[in-house]
């Protein structure tokens, strides 16, 4: 342990850097429950740069890291290329007024030669590194091109192919391919982002003709920023929210990733190419970084409310990575270059990272503990040690590390080891205690009989049958036997009471309330830390009253017969097959694992199955109805709870409103006058 | 060739600038004339609008209170009267609820001058406003002195106009664009500087800060999730240095910090000049609304805050204008002006460690106590590392009473958890540290007010001036939210749980929440000013000041006279984008005179280079600790305590504590004079002739001929 501290102590030292001052923003990662959690600062800002050897920058718009190590920006409202060094020396200027308009984007390739998106000329433009014009290509006149669509070209990458995916300004049919080999040629649309199809439009594609169809526009979101890896993957984002923000498109142009968090006005992606780890970053500064599989690693909200501090932005256009994980980016309103060092903490975890995405498990298992030291809540290292101890037969501690880690699936599969390793120790003596049991059990009658050594026992339990409450306690499980009958047990005898209803709901909320808190592991999604009893309590009882006065108000129109208190005690009771689920669940929550979560799948079917039949069924004899008509009358209760929860919505919006309008007078009134 | 050539070059050019500064040397401008000097410095007052000039008498070199070229000045009207005006003013017109300014050059005022030995009173009158005021001005070997007594302020006619703020000399020092060399320097954190460079137009809004921080009870409270705060400013002081001409002034607000303001506007920010000033803000000017969801009616504080503003400027030429020889002055002053408590100076090095007691999590019903740290564990740990070798130790703790870290707030009496072990427990663990030389100190919150867990205290919290609730967003998911109680009522718990504290032979308190804050409020239904905040704060500091040996949390610097020593003290600054450097100025000011302790190193993303600034500031680290995992913290409100477990940390305590110890030995007592910064380079003189030399680079580096490691320190003795 010492030998390991020292050597991570080491490996700190080298991994340091001069940083500056207080980072002005918090860093967040994955929680294990799916929530953001701070975690120590993962990317430092060590410099803002907003001169280069005298030459200041006017509204930047990209950036590109070169094979050479140097940075080449487009300095968009000064009309040129810079390539500079990430300390701030000015290496060689692009491009010139004549040259160049309104460059946006940029590419370097290996040989580095730049290719530049002019958005102002709307032509791609190629300068070799001595800095001529080697190339233009413009608008392609392929026909399939598409007669209406324009070529505005803004950002670009280029793949080893020699092919050009160019993003062009107002036109959404996709990313533009051209390519250099054969002299511009028009190769085709790639990766579209798929068209925003809100809820409005799918309601009204069932009801429009085909004319009105027609005549709606759906126009796909346009992207924002393109990268690409040295594999050929092409990244892209685009200022819509949800998963397909940022997309990471194959060759044949569809997407293979699903990022698990997501954010709007997406305006930079960069990708570091040695291990896939994915950057984009908002126009307001808000940062992400992904892993490979499109999960959170690190997240940090940067923007600049005013206060100027450095490492904040107002307006990011651009992003670029090196191969050490170093940040560049640019902020247009700032006219900046920010250089961001990640931390001893990020390297750690991308060396994990590393190390696990190339096989070496084992190997991952140092920089994983490095990073549960400095941060033991960290999810990704605390999964990552269970995967690397599951390796290593070590199941309990991995269940432990993937329980840490919210890892369901690990802990699942790690618990699944255990339990068949306690089984294997301990089945002989199940079974052995079993046929035992049973035996005893056998013996124990045998003897009863002859005896009636048991005598007093059975009379207790008789006497407690005759108890009344007990009674019609014991009298909802004959509901669930002869429903017919005990329907008129309860609606003509007296069978059962309120008193019995609500001892038979109680029992229900606690029963909920136990599934819901107590369930194992692997099948609670609930928040851990959370308990809402009171909103659990409120949730139960409100429903349970809500359909009990909805039935009634409906069936006392509807000629039914049955009484306020008969549809209540045949609600309550028809609950009786749901508490047995949710003490099934409790049991086998806890014992099973996801392969064998068919049977608790099972029994909900059944079980919730059960109490529907069993309501339909009380409702139907308790007022005498057809079939046919029952059903129709708890589609229009239902109805009616509806109806009744908007109403109370509204009252209260109401009074809400009322107070508000009483409390604004009076304080008029005192501050006017009184004061 | 080249080289000489360059020397040359530099020779002529020295020569050139001196005969420069000689001809500009020769002239005051007419309208000046001498009216004090000390040894060191001649101060000349222009009468009209109370502009001075401070002179070197050594150097001959000057700063300015008005911008000296008006006649190439841009700007407005009102700007012009800012650039040349000694003192500006802001009025209220009542009717309007609007500020308006008022200066010497553009309203019409009169100033009557009665002169003393090295200085005067002036009698200040804006007659048509009706408002009227007298500066005293003295000048004496420690600087210039000046007073605006509150009982001299008079409101004529008070329904017609109030007195809002008052600037003194806002531009003292003033340089435009990048034409003089030096810097200003800004109170923010350990301090930093804003060179006095052409920023050609870059930043677009100046350095406005509260002296003590947000006044929270007007300004509200702003919380982001997402963003850290800038560092509050704890000590009352701004500076000028130009550093070419050698000449420099510390501005010390001595009175008026509970309505100051720090102001610094660099070039490019509304004009073309760099100035810093400090704003005493008397009345404010609020939105009052009458509703919950709209409306809303300008307001007037209801009387102004209750100071005597006194400005103190400290003065510097030669070798000591420069921000470590204004810090050395400052810490001068502090001493002989018994501003900060000279009982621990001679303290021996030791690391603070801060163990972590009680949490609470939710439970079905109610909450349940999550322990992190029993006394016995806290004992553990101490005589592990003791026996490590880790013989300087300076111990608190954190949620040690009843309910824990968040669930009891405020701290209400000396109640130790029984969870922890309970009162036996605590008394063997004082008594077992006593006896190793050890100091256990309680953490006592009397500020932050746990409504959910004291509902007693709920209904007597502390209000905005608009009279709503204040409340802090904890972001946790037991309780979501603190309140604040009023000073009185801390000042009422403090007194009972002191008496406890005496009972039970408590010597040692930690003393967070009322350090940092210092703001306006409401309470039962009345407005009070900051003023009677300090007020009652500092008779609570000084209660437990007699009895027990007082550490604060980043305690603002009035309160420094009761501690013995300072923690949770900041590394760094904000990092302002308009910052050029930062600076250790607070360091230096109170090396040498008070043990200073770092924030958490826990938390920091760099360790190495966290252990660089403790080594040139001649800071004492301070780790937040628990015995258990975090992994329990995880439901509780301090889920955002992700690393502090022991075992995790021991072997950095017990290296940490090695080096450090050991730079500190040759360090006793003695205090920094000389900071140099150069590139990753630091250079730390101290008064007994160590110098150290540090390297935050990532490659070796020589400096002054003494070569250092990368990321590393060297210590020279001056003997060598």
């Amino acid at each position: 342990m010492k030998k390991l501290l020292i050597a991570w102590f080491v490996l700190l030292l080298l991994c340091s850097n001069a940083q500056a001052a207080n980072i002005p923003y918090r860093t967040y990662a994955m929680g294990e429950d799916g929530t953001l959690v701070e975690t120590q600062t993962a990317y430092e800002p060590v410099r803002v740069i907003t001169r280069f050897g005298g030459e200041k920058l006017k509204t930047p718009q990209d950036i590109f890291w070169a094979a050479n190590g140097h940075l080449y920006i487009a300095d968009t409202g000064n009309k040129r290329i810079l390539e500079v060094t990430a300390s701030g020396d000015l290496i060689k200027e692009y491009g010139s007024k004549k040259t160049l308009k309104e460059p946006t984007g940029i590419f370097v390739d290996d040989e580095l030669n730049i290719y530049v998106a002019d958005k102002g000329n709307r032509k791609v433009i190629v300068f070799n590194p001595d800095g001529d014009v080697i190339k233009t290509y413009g608008r392609p006149d392929h026909p399939m091109y598409g007669e209406k669509a324009t070529f505005t070209p803004v950002k670009l990458v280029l793949d080893s192919r020699g092919n050009m995916y160019i993003l062009s300004q107002g036109n959404t049919n996709g990313v533009i391919q051209l390519s250099t080999a054969s002299d511009g040629e028009f190769i085709g649309y790639f990766g579209a982002n798929t068209s925003a199809v809100s809820f409005a439009t799918k309601l009204k594609k069932l009801i429009y003709s085909d004319d009105q169809l027609n005549n709606i526009n759906v126009i796909p979101v346009s992207l924002n920023n393109i990268a690409i890896d040295t594999d050929g993957m092409i990244y892209t984002v685009s200022a819509k929210e949800g998963t397909e923000f940022m997309r990471r498109l194959n060759v044949a142009g569809s997407n293979t990733i699903k990022p698990d968090w997501f954010t709007s006005s997406t305006k930079a992606v960069a990708v570091h190419s040695p291990s896939g780890s994915i950057y984009t970053a908002n126009i307001n500064g808000e940062f992400m970084e992904f892993n490979s599989e499109g999960s959170l690693l690190f997240k940090f909200n940067a923007y600049d409310s005013g206060d100027q501090r450095t490492g904040t932005f107002r307006s990011v256009t651009g992003m670029a990575v090196d191969n050490d994980y170093t940040l560049y980016v640019v902020d247009e309103i700032q006219a900046s270059l920010t250089v961001f060092k990640p931390t001893g903490f990020a390297d750690s975890v991308h060396q994990a990272f590393e190390y696990f995405q190339a096989g070496q498990y084992a190997q991952s298992k140092e920089p994983w503990q490095q990073v549960l030291q400095m941060n033991s809540l960290f999810t990704y290292a605390n999964t990552g040690m269970g995967d690397v101890l599951y390796r290593e037969n070590k199941y309990e501690e991995a269940m432990e590390y993937f329980y840490n880690g919210g890892n369901r699936e690990g802990y699942s599969e790690a618990f699944w080891e255990v339990r068949a390793d306690w089984l294997h120790r301990n089945l002989f003596y199940f079974i052995i205690a079993v046929a035992v049991l049973y035996l005893l059990i056998k013996v124990l009658g045998k003897v009863n009989q002859k005896h009636h050594f048991l005598a007093p026992v059975t009379g207790i339990i008789k006497k407690a049958g005759r108890i009344e409450i007990l009674y019609q306690l014991k009298y909802s499980l004959y509901l669930m036997r002869n429903p017919f009958d005990a329907c008129y047990g309860i609606k003509r005898e007296g069978k059962a009471s309120y008193r019995s209803a609500w001892i038979v709901l109680v029992i229900f909320f606690a029963a909920f309330v136990a599934n819901k808190y107590l369930t194992g592991f692997l099948f609670s999604m609930r928040s851990e830390g959370v308990y809402e009893l009171p909103l659990d309590a409120a949730l139960v009882f409100g429903i349970f009253l809500l359909v009990v006065i909805s039935l009634y108000l409906v069936c006392s129109i509807k000629d039914g017969e049955a009484h306020l208190r008969d549809i209540f005690i045949g609600c309550a009771y028809s609950l009786i097959p749901v508490i047995i689920l949710f003490l099934i669940r409790l049991v086998l929550t806890n014992v099973l694992t996801y392969n064998e979560q068919f049977f608790i799948t099972l029994a909900s079917f059944v079980c919730y199955g059960f109490a529907v039949l069993l309501l339909v069924l009380s409702v139907m004899f308790l007022n005498d109805y057809s079939l046919k008509k029952t059903i129709g009358i708890i589609i229009l209760s239902l109805f009616t709870a509806l109806i009744i929860t908007a109403l109370l919505f509204v009252i209260y919006t109401l009074s809400v409103q009322l107070v508000n309008f009483i409390s604004s007078i009076y304080g008029e009134v005192v501050y006017r006058f009184v004061r | 060739m080249f080289a000489k050539t360059g020397a040359f070059l530099m020779v002529l050019m020295m020569l050139l600038s001196m005969g420069a500064f000689q001809a500009q040397a020769a002239e005051i401008p007419a309208e000046y004339a001498l009216i004090a000097d000390n040894s060191r410095f001649n101060l000349y007052l222009r009468e009209d609008i109370m502009a001075i000039i401070l002179e070197s008498k050594a150097s001959g070199e000057r700063m300015y209170s008005s911008v000296e070229d008006m006649a190439s000045a841009k700007g407005n009207n009102t700007w012009k009267g800012m650039y040349q005006s000694g003192i500006v003013m802001e009025y209220i017109e009542n009717e309007k609820k609007s500020g308006i300014q008022a200066d010497f050059v553009n309203t019409p005022h009169t100033i009557q001058y009665a002169y003393r030995k090295n200085g005067f009173d002036a009698a200040v009158s804006f007659d048509a406003i009706g408002i009227s005021f007298t500066v005293i001005l003295d000048m004496d070997e420690a600087g210039i002195h000046v007073t605006v007594p509150q009982s001299s302020i008079l409101e004529k006619d008070a329904k017609a106009n109030t007195l809002q703020s008052l600037q003194i000399f806002p531009f003292l020092g003033n340089t435009l664009l990048g034409e003089t060399e030096g810097y200003m320097l800004l109170p923010d954190g350990q301090g930093s500087l804003i060179y006095l460079e052409d920023n050609e137009g870059q930043f677009g809004a100046p350095y406005s800060k509260a002296v003590y921080g947000t006044r929270i009870g007007v300004d509200g409270i702003t919380q982001n999730e997402y963003l850290t705060e800038a560092e509050k400013i704890i000590m009352p002081v701004y500076g000028v240095v130009h550093t070419k001409k050698q000449i420099g002034f510390l501005g010390l607000i001595e009175e008026g910090e509970c309505g100051a303001d720090i102001l610094a506007y660099p070039n490019g920010v509304r004009t073309n000049y760099n100035w810093i000033c400090a704003k005493f803000t008397y009345r404010m000017l609020y939105s009052q609304p009458t509703g919950p969801s709209s409306g809303a009616v300008d307001t007037i504080t209801d009387y102004p805050r209750k100071f005597d503003l006194k400005l103190h400027f400290l003065l510097q030429d030669g070798n000591d204008a420069h921000y470590a020889g204004l810090a050395s002055a400052w810490r001068q002053y502090l001493v002989e002006n018994n501003q900060v408590k000279l009982a621990d100076t001679q303290k021996p090095f030791d690391i603070r460690l801060e163990f972590v007691g009680l949490e609470k999590e939710n439970m079905l019903i109610g909450t349940r106590e999550v322990v992190m740290t029993t006394y016995q564990q806290a004992w553990e740990i101490l005589s592990q590392l003791y026996d490590a070798g880790v013989t300087g130790l300076s111990v608190s703790y954190r949620g040690w009473q009843k309910g824990g870290l968040s669930g009891g707030l405020p701290l209400t009496g000396y109640k130790p958890a029984d969870s922890l072990g309970g009162n036996g427990e605590m008394q063997n663990l004082i008594k077992n540290a006593a006896e190793r030389d050890i100091d256990i100190s309680l953490e006592a919150d009397f500020l932050s007010l746990n409504g959910q867990e004291n509902p007693i205290y709920a209904y007597q919290n502390m209000k905005t001036i608009t009279t709503k609730t204040l409340e802090w967003k904890t972001y946790g998911i037991v309780y979501e939210i603190m309140n604040y109680l009023p000073p009185g009522r801390s000042l009422g718990i403090a007194e009972g749980t002191a008496g406890e504290f005496r009972r039970e032979g408590i010597e040692n308190v930690s003393i967070t929440g009322i350090s940092s804050l210092v703001t306006d409020y409401h309470e039962g239904g009345k407005y009070k000013d900051s003023a009677s905040m300090m007020q009652d704060y500092r008779t609570l500091a000084a209660l437990y000041a007699d009895d027990f040996r007082v550490s604060m949390a980043v305690p603002n610097a009035y309160l420094w006279q009761y501690c013995s020593s300072l923690y949770d003290m900041p590394l760094s600054d904000s990092g302002y984008l308009y910052v050029d450097q930062e600076v250790p100025f607070l360091s230096i000011a109170l090396s040498g005179v008070m043990p200073l302790y770092s924030e958490y190193v826990n938390f920091q993303s760099d360790y190495a280079y966290c252990f660089l600034q403790m080594v040139e500031q001649g800071m004492r680290p301070s780790f937040l600790m628990t015995w258990e995992d975090n992994q329990k913290l995880k439901n509780t409100n301090s889920r955002n305590l992700y690393s502090t477990r022991y075992e995790l940390f021991q072997d950095l305590l017990i290296d940490w504590y090695e080096q450090l110890h050991a730079v500190h030995e040759q360090l006793a007592g003695a205090s920094i004079i000389g900071h140099q910064a150069d590139g990753n380079l630091r250079k730390v003189q101290w008064d007994n002739g160590v110098i150290i030399y540090l390297n935050y680079g990532e490659l070796a580096s020589v400096m002054d001929g003494v070569e250092i490691p990368a990321m590393s320190y060297k210590v020279v003795n001056g003997d060598e």
